[in-house]
């Protein structure tokens, strides 16, 4: 017999912990309230019949917040065979008011005391059976962590039991009145409750005359107790309550508490709290975006990218077969991927963390990432980490394992499908085969590289200007997404993002957002895949959907180049810069204060009554998994989106309409005839407004949708004269050939082209640099000599630094996002400027056009999944197309109108338009207005 | 009435404990606070105010809440 069990419980009380210890998935879990957004199902392990439902955590049954609507419609309508209470034992009075609410709805309740162990601590004990014998229901304890009594409650749940009598909590006055309701009715004690309470949806459908008889009832108990029905009846439950648990629990439990207390007594500190936080979020950018994370960007795009996938594919579909070198290294590759999954299970079959598997990509890092770093250590530290790995893989390959201690349960075995799923258990013998087969596979492929397919040019063109270009630029990321997801998770595990939003929440409240919204606009400066990505931590809906809009406004680290092209061809990079980032800041505020008055967003004010959890040393495997899912959501967009996209982009730069194949990548002006420029063509004149009805920057812009840095691309290539042949930024290794021939252009006519910002909006980072000044003085000196040379891979953050002192922030910023000065920019910028196409006015409108209007297809891709919803996707893409617009014409219009002195109808529509901004911003809240 | 504002958990200062005597305000908001465990009788201390000198930390029935000063200028205290 199929069954359908609910888990609800608070928010953070565990209650994903405990569904992937009963289901064996892995979903994630955070030291936040509120990661649960959707809700989520699986079968219990071993019990395939049983199936458990993961909802959002709430607070209580109240129809208000959007958690606690889903939760409440699925208890009441779908009506679970049977609901497991998670309730978090270390704070049993507040998780105990939502219990009581679960046993008046008349369906099987089960509690499950969690964290069980941490309640217990320092000689406490919770006296489960006097619990169960108050509520009425049955009490379980157990630790999803430390796998306490979790086998008692699978067998608990196996077993039917009915609904039970729920216990009396309420003063006199409000029971008996509840039970003449439920007499009238014949409905549930929750629904007696929520209809004396006045509440719509359980009101709905009732006559005049009755509902005026349950308001004469509510009238009378409010009389009596002198005090209003809600609080009546919220104050009763906790009353009850209180006497329960001085009943249940005995002794200890204060450790934790205090634990909490005195590291919060630093971290949000009224004074050092900011510095803290910044600081730390310094760090995570340094480590994620400037050191371990370039270092593997670079590699993925030099050498992945390069040689080793590019040569393969050379090899595959083209004339000259991949070189031994590159051969090996795309075979190790190719089977660390294929082998990744199962060592994974194979890893936790035998009792071991998955943690492990990060000592096998470490080799690689030290290897191809910095090996200038450690001198004669690092052949130790080599050494090592291969002894690790060889003993890591012995002990996968001798112990037998046992099912208790994976994670995964005993369900699918066998060499099929699963050796590519993280689900299952690997046993030593399949693990063996897999390894075999794997390797076999993988060498298989891998020499195809050899096999020289002479294919047609097209063929070839489609795969490595198409796919391997475009995928390859967004799947480089990946190592930098890596990282930052793994602090971010890390952060979130502990419980500092909590607090984070408790820090920030002055400043969001002005748009009326919550500190909760700023984690992902920060982000969102380095990608702003991971920033729309990011927003999953905002519990409330309306919110989430606004970060959402507005987290693209922020320049992302690949709208860099765009900048600094612009810079150059207005010749005021500094003035550029601050204007992007000054639009981008007010963007979001302005456009946060039209969203809030906007229909859908009209919810008016939110309440941002937070608990803030207890902190916790954070466990590998919760932060693995999260950062893991976050890679793979990642990596599925670039496998089809992406895909799909640059596939279609290269075909319409490639062909014209008669489908003749152009072959852009040896014939660089074919491109004006392709499908590409023709569409171009007819979109331009929409451009026309804002100063830039050209075909070229149209296409640019499209291009751009695939990736940001393509605008800089695509320039190169539609100005260059046929002598000049463009560079595009996609190709690396084209890059690096026609480097020397680039150097001829005139770059000193344009100096500090990339982002020399004096004074910007990143003003803290450079308060920071500022603070640690007499540290950064007294460093710089000894490592300025390793850094010197330009080709470093990674600009040396302490020679960054020192160069904030001298009132130049291109280092920094080159530090921090990656931006180079880069021949490329000013070459491409010196063509712009020879073509005339564009005069300092339409360049900046191009530029504020571009910044701001819809995000690469990945960020677009991020939006579309954390909107969950086709028709905000689009909503969320043409707001800020149309803002973009707004933007841009504003500035090209009124900026003609100041230059010329000329008014005509360009100026006209543009007063016309910047009115109705006017309008949607100072209009009256509509909701307040009610 | 602006003797009784004087009396909210807004004005408490930081460090001190007090027992909510009345919760103001009306829907959501106030079933939030009533949800939370802020109900009539319920001790309270003020723990510490964000840098930034906005939402407020206190600790109610055993663990840390957050809530705006505006929010807390609804919990009128004994």
């Amino acid at each position: 017999m199929k069954r359908r069990i609910a888990l609800v419980g608070n928010p953070n009380s565990g209650k994903t912990s405990l569904f992937n210890e009963l289901t064996g998935a892995n979903q994630y879990v955070g030291n936040w309230p509120g990661v649960t957004v959707e809700r989520k199902s699986g079968r219990l392990k071993e019990h395939e019949e049983v199936e458990l439902v993961d909802l959002p955590g709430i607070y209580s049954l109240s129809p208000y917040s959007p958690e606690e609507v889903i939760t409440r419609k699925y208890l009441l309508e779908e009506k679970p065979d049977m609901i497991v209470d998670v309730v978090d034992a270390t704070n049993l009075e507040r998780n105990l008011y939502l219990t009581t609410q679960l046993l008046e709805a008349g369906l099987p309740v089960l509690v499950a005391l969690n964290m069980i162990d941490l309640a217990e601590q320092g000689g406490g004990n919770v006296d489960a059976e006097e619990l169960s014998r108050r509520l009425g229901c049955p009490v379980v304890k157990v630790s999803a962590l430390q796998h306490i009594g979790l086998r008692e409650l699978t067998t608990a749940l196996l077993c039917a039991f009915p609904a039970a009598p729920t216990p009396l909590v309420y003063k006199r006055s409000v029971e008996s009145a509840v039970r003449e309701i439920r007499d009238e009715y014949g409905c549930t004690k929750l629904q007696a409750v929520k209809m004396l309470e006045g509440d719509e949806q359980a009101l709905k459908g009732l006559s005049v005359s009755q509902l005026h008889l349950i308001e004469e009832r509510r009238l009378k108990i409010e009389e009596e107790e002198k005090d209003d029905i809600a609080s009546v009846i919220a104050s009763g439950r906790y009353d009850a309550i209180c006497s329960f648990v001085r009943e249940v629990r005995k002794g200890g439990a204060a450790g934790r508490e205090s634990f909490s207390q005195r590291v919060d007594r630093v971290l949000t500190h009224r004074v050092w709290g900011l510095g803290i936080f910044i600081l730390v979020m310094w760090a995570i950018y340094y480590i994620s975006i400037g050191t371990v994370g370039s270092w593997g960007t670079d590699w993925a795009n030099d050498v992945l990218f390069g040689p080793v996938v590019g040569g393969w594919l050379d090899g595959f579909v083209g004339t000259e077969p991949i070189g031994a070198e590159s051969l090996t290294m795309f075979c190790a590759m190719l089977s660390m991927c294929l082998l990744f999954p199962v060592t994974l299970r194979r890893l936790h079959d035998i009792g071991l963390n998955g943690s492990w598997l990060y000592l096998a990509i470490a080799p690689f890092l030290l290897e191809y990432m910095c090996p200038h770093l450690l001198g004669w250590l690092h052949v130790v530290v080599m050494n090592t980490l291969y002894v690790v790995n060889a003993l890591l893989l012995l002990a996968c390959l001798s112990f037998r394992g046992s099912v208790h201690t994976n994670r995964y349960g005993d369900v699918p075995k066998g060499v099929c499908w699963h050796m590519f799923s993280l689900d299952g258990r690997a046993g030593r013998t399949e693990y063996i085969i897999h390894i075999v087969l794997l390797s076999a596979l993988s060498v298989g492929i891998a020499l195809l590289g050899r096999v020289g397919l002479d294919c047609s040019d097209q063929l070839r063109s489609l795969m490595s200007d198409g796919i391997v270009a475009g995928v390859g630029a967004v799947l480089g990321f990946l190592p930098q997404m890596a990282v930052l997801f793994l602090l971010l998770s890390l952060l979130e595990d502990c419980g500092y993002m909590a607090r984070v939003a408790f820090m920030m929440d002055r400043i969001f409240r002005t748009i009326g957002l919550s500190g909760k919204s700023f984690i992902p606009l920060l982000v969102s400066m380095g990608c702003g895949v991971p920033g729309v990505m990011a927003t999953r931590t905002i519990e409330n809906e309306k919110d989430r959907r606004m970060t959402i809009m507005l987290t693209t406004f922020v320049p992302c680290g690949a709208k860099l180049p765009i900048i600094a092209l612009i810079g150059a061809v207005v010749g005021q990079g500094s003035i550029t810069a601050t204007i992007a980032y000054f639009a981008g800041i007010a963007s979001v505020i302005l456009g946060g204060l039209i969203l809030r008055k906007t229909h859908m967003f009209a919810g008016g004010y939110t309440p941002f009554v937070m608990e803030l959890p207890a902190y916790h040393v954070p466990r590998g495997t919760n932060i693995n998994l999260r950062a893991m899912e976050r890679c793979k959501a990642f990596v599925r967009k670039a496998g089809t989106i992406i895909f799909l996209a640059s596939a279609l982009i290269w075909f319409a730069s490639n062909y014209d309409w008669s489908l003749r194949f152009l072959n852009t990548a040896e014939h660089e002006d074919a491109v004006e005839q392709s499908m590409l420029a023709d569409v171009g063509h007819r979109f331009a004149p929409l451009f026309a407004p804002l100063g830039w009805g050209d075909w070229k920057p149209a296409v640019a812009t499209v291009t751009g949708l695939v990736a940001k840095e393509n605008v800089v691309g695509t320039f190169g290539v539609l100005y260059a004269t046929t002598e000049q042949k463009g560079i595009r930024s996609s190709d690396h290794a084209e890059l690096a050939d026609n480097g020397s021939s680039v150097e001829e252009e005139p770059e000193d006519e344009f100096p500090n082209t990339a982002l020399s910002l004096k004074c910007n909006a990143l003003t803290a980072l450079s308060m920071l640099a500022c603070s640690v000044d007499p540290a950064v003085r007294a460093a710089t000196p000894s490592s300025e000599p390793a850094e010197d040379d330009d080709d470093a891979q990674a600009p040396g953050f302490l020679s960054s630094l020192g160069q904030v002192f001298h009132g130049d922030f291109s280092g920094i910023a080159a530090y921090f996002f990656g931006v180079e000065e880069d021949e490329e920019t000013s070459g491409v910028a010196a063509e712009i400027k020879t073509a005339g196409a564009f005069s300092s006015l339409s360049a900046l409108s191009f530029m504020l056009f571009n910044l701001l209007c819809a995000p690469c297809f990945a960020a677009c891709g991020a939006i579309r999944r954390e909107m969950n919803s086709g028709l905000w996707t689009w909503f969320a893409i043409g707001y800020m197309c149309v803002w973009a617009y707004v933007v841009a014409m504003l500035v090209y219009q009124i900026g003609a109108w100041v230059q010329t002195g000329l008014f005509a109808t360009g100026q006209m529509s543009a007063c016309a338009v910047g009115l109705v901004v006017l309008y949607m911003l100072l209009r009256r809240n509509p909701r307040k207005a009610q | 009435m602006k003797e009784q504002e004087n009396h909210s958990l807004r004005n408490m200062g930081t460090g001190k404990s007090g027992v909510v005597a009345q919760v103001k305000g009306q829907g959501a908001l106030r079933q939030r606070i009533l949800d939370m465990g802020l109900t009539k009788g319920t001790e309270v201390t003020v723990r510490k105010v964000a840098p930034l000198g906005d939402p407020i930390e206190v600790t109610v029935r055993g663990y840390e809440l957050s809530l705006r000063k505006a929010e807390a200028a609804c919990i009128l205290m004994v």
